[in-house]
């Protein structure tokens, strides 16, 4: 019983009647987990940002349809890439279904010196069990194979190069920027060296030692384009260095390197694959500029700048020539920017922080 | 009273470091020398830019790339397997070594900015085990988890925390989550580098009381560097008081708070608010400016007073101090109520005192330091106790502890209105 109870009524207890036994302990409660936000993972949230991403969305949906066509596409009209059938030269598109609907039925408009008028291949040659779904090149070659063997190709000269440059490119600039001092000095100045170098002059000078091929191209692609990426890593690195968790990591003993993969670069893979999608189409423009200017992919192989290169000189006769090649080529220039774009929105880190 | 059984664990002794900057060699601490025993918290206060990390970072071997150490030594003490102790020099260890064996293993860190301190993109329990991981602590995966468990258990937090992120954590949560990292090491050591500045109160109180219910239980010696004073007071056993990078006062924390001779330090438990309103009122808080107080640091020599107090100065400037009285508090509150006019303080010093109409009084120091004439120290007071009247005298306050020449007894206030006091 305690013994406040003994205190007349009306008098105020005073603090020091009060004494430890008049204190009940009521209970603790225990720990109250809540379910709602159990781990929220980092790439969880990147999804959904993504995703509600329309432009991004439908950029990557044509993008893997590009893909799924490169890889499928030669094989659907049952010719070769390379297969000459000089009969059959300069034929115009010509669809099966759409032919009935008037268009694609291998009419061209040819523009003479009297007018133009509307020839049709097919016809002349009486060929009507034959379609060429993108026509046909000046040498009988089928337009359509060639299309998506020259995209297989481009699509693989641009990644494998991306992928290499991102992984040299990023080592070289997070251990440059970690490190700082003297070796970040030296590494930066072959940098700034490697930058002077103009890269056709680069791909002119390689072609004198190797011979042209896809490797000769990924490597003049390498050599060129690897700065880029390096410089990013390099500025997040320098952002990352000074952080209370990189240096609690140094406390607890970690090497340079454990901090430099371990705890650094989980930070900054959002920037490292955003450059990634991003320079694909650098990569894809450049090789169809080399082979624009003659110094790509060698025949009889194809790629799209070597169709684009082919199909310029027939451009004012044929000009359904060219039309696919620039396409497919636009297109996925503009997907994988537009794709690159929204994983930079998805990684955004300023949205991170709750 | 020199405690010589009790065991050492880090003994720094004349440290001095400077860094080099674009704008000359700027000194960090000069001539630091710290003692720090087993099981006990040391606190170093001192204000921005003293050099409090400074010192602590050369123990763990994460000094900036400019910077020099241009003597001293670190000495840390650890036994063998067997139990013979073994001591050497953090200064003169190779980072390998450092990294190796101290750094996480034997001496961790705690830092001041939970949300900065944690890796955003790793899990928790990833975080926390991240000292085990890079010194092999464990043999399988499930021993790991275990321990981890264990250690969110003692800390306050659930095992299923380690599932998450940080950023799904509350500052405080964060916290301990940082004592995690550094308590799953079972180290002999561990400086929190403000750790709790960065919370609010409640939850200040909270990770301190976590901090000593851990080090009752573990035995680990805590470095508690920080600059709120009524908190180094809860906590510590022994404090040192930084200024400009020279260590000026050390003590256990009863003889820095009863008897403060540094006027640096006096300036700092000054400026410790009151809970009590109107002792709050009445405090005044004594200012400290280096250059105009005429101080040098660099001519003064570490001065014994008693026991462990030790102050830095020089032998002029101790003589002109009073040795430490017997008892007393330094600072109190009286306020004067009623006008008085003038009135002196019998304590050998002379204060004028002012009347104001709230009813509070001003006290004006002449001679005495903090003040001059033309500026009131405002409303400050002295304190005391009542001593016995005195005929022809208003009853003041018997003054302890003052510095300057008090004798023991107290003084009086003479006066010429009513005045009452209240106790400090």
């Amino acid at each position: 019983m305690s013994h406040i109870e003994s205190i007349p009524a009306g008098s105020q207890a005073r603090i020091a009647d009060l004494r430890p036994e008049d204190f009940q302990l009521r209970g603790v409660s225990g720990q109250h987990l809540d379910s709602n936000f159990a781990s929220q993972g980092y790439w969880h949230d990147v999804l959904h940002r993504f995703l509600s991403n329309k432009g991004a969305v439908v950029a990557l949906i044509l993008i893997v349809l590009i893909v799924a066509m490169a890889l499928a596409g030669p094989g659907m009209s049952g010719r070769d890439y390379s297969s000459q059938t000089l009969s059959e030269k300069n034929l115009a598109p010509r669809i099966p279904v759409l032919e009935d609907l008037g268009i694609f039925n291998g009419d061209e408009a040819m523009t003479t010196t009297t007018g133009t008028r509307v020839v049709n291949g097919y016809e002349d040659k009486e060929l009507t069990d034959t379609y060429y779904w993108f026509g046909s090149d000046t040498l009988g070659r089928d337009i359509w194979t060639r299309v998506w063997e020259g995209a297989r190709v481009s699509l693989g000269i641009a990644i494998v190069s991306a992928a290499i440059n991102m992984t040299l490119g990023m080592c070289y600039g997070l251990i440059s920027g970690y490190f700082g001092g003297w070796v970040d000095t030296i590494m930066q100045r072959i940098v700034e060296i490697n930058n002077g170098i103009p890269r056709l002059v680069v791909v002119t000078l390689l072609l004198l030692v190797v011979k042209p091929g896809f490797t000769t191209i990924v490597l003049a692609l390498v050599i060129t384009e690897w700065i880029n990426m390096s410089r990013i890593a390099r500025a997040e690195m320098l952002k990352l260095k000074e952080q209370e968790f990189v240096l609690a990591s140094r406390t607890l003993g970690a090497g340079s390197f454990s901090i430099i993969f371990k705890e650094v670069l989980p930070n900054i893979i959002g920037q490292i694959i955003t450059q990634l999608m991003f320079s694909i189409p650098t990569a894809i423009f450049t090789e169809a500029f080399l082979s624009f200017v003659g110094l790509g992919i060698p025949v009889p192989q194809c790629s799209l700048g070597s169709l684009i290169n082919e199909a310029f000189n027939s451009f004012t006769t044929h000009p359904y020539q060219i039309v696919p090649p620039i396409v497919v080529m636009s297109l996925l220039m503009l997907c994988f920017n537009m794709l690159a774009d929204g994983l930079r929105e998805a990684f955004d880190p300023k949205l991170k922080e709750m | 009273m020199e405690n010589t059984n009790r065991e050492h664990v880090l003994s720094i002794r004349d440290l001095s470091i400077t860094f080099k900057t674009g704008a000359g060699p700027v000194n960090a601490i000069r001539g630091v020398n710290i003692d720090l025993y087993k099981g006990e918290t040391l606190a170093v206060v001192g204000e921005s830019g003293s050099g409090k990390s400074v010192t602590f970072k050369a123990a763990m071997g994460i000094l900036a790339s400019n910077s020099i150490v241009n003597s001293g030594s670190i000495t840390y003490t650890y036994h063998h397997n067997d139990g013979t102790p073994a001591t050497v020099d953090l200064l003169k260890m190779k980072t390998k070594d450092i990294r190796r064996h101290i750094n996480g293993k034997r001496i961790a860190m705690i830092f001041q900015d939970p949300m900065a301190c944690l890796n955003p993109r790793k899990k928790v329990g990833e975080i926390i085990a991240q000292g085990l991981d890079i010194h092999h602590l464990y043999k399988n995966r499930a021993e790991r988890q275990q321990k981890v468990a264990d250690i969110l258990r003692k800390v306050g937090l659930a095992p299923e925390h380690a599932d998450r992120y940080p950023h799904q954590f509350s500052g405080g949560q964060r916290q301990r989550v940082g004592i995690a990292r550094a308590l799953i090491m079972d180290p002999k050591l561990i400086i929190a580098d403000e750790c709790i500045s960065a919370l609010d109160v409640s939850i200040q109180a909270q990770v301190v009381n976590l901090m000593k219910d851990l080090q009752d239980e573990t035995g680990t010696a805590y470095l508690f560097i920080a600059h709120d004073l009524s908190m180094v007071k809860y906590i510590s056993d022994r404090i040192g008081v930084l200024h400009l990078g020279h260590l000026v006062e050390t003590g256990t924390t009863e003889e820095i708070f009863n008897n403060p001779v540094h006027p640096y330090t006096q300036s700092l438990l000054s400026a410790i608010p009151q809970p009590a309103p109107r002792t709050e009122r009445g405090r005044l808080a004594k200012t400290y400016d280096y250059k105009q107080a005429g101080v040098d640091y660099h001519v003064g020599k570490r001065q014994h007073l008693e026991g462990t107090h030790y102050v830095l100065a020089t032998d002029e400037e101790l003589a002109q101090r009073p040795s430490a009285l017997p008892g007393g508090r330094l600072y109190g509150t009286l306020v004067l109520y009623g006008r008085p006019k003038r009135g002196t303080i019998c304590t050998g010093g002379t204060f004028h005192v002012q009347s104001s109409d709230s009813g509070g009084g001003r006290l004006w120091p002449d001679g005495g330091r903090g003040g001059t004439a033309d500026r009131p120290v405002r409303d400050h007071c002295l304190s005391g106790r009542r001593v016995q009247r005195q005929p022809g005298h208003r009853q003041m306050c018997g003054l302890r502890g003052l510095p300057g020449r008090v004798p023991a007894g107290g003084g009086c206030l003479r006066q010429q209105q009513d005045a009452s006091l209240l106790g400090g």
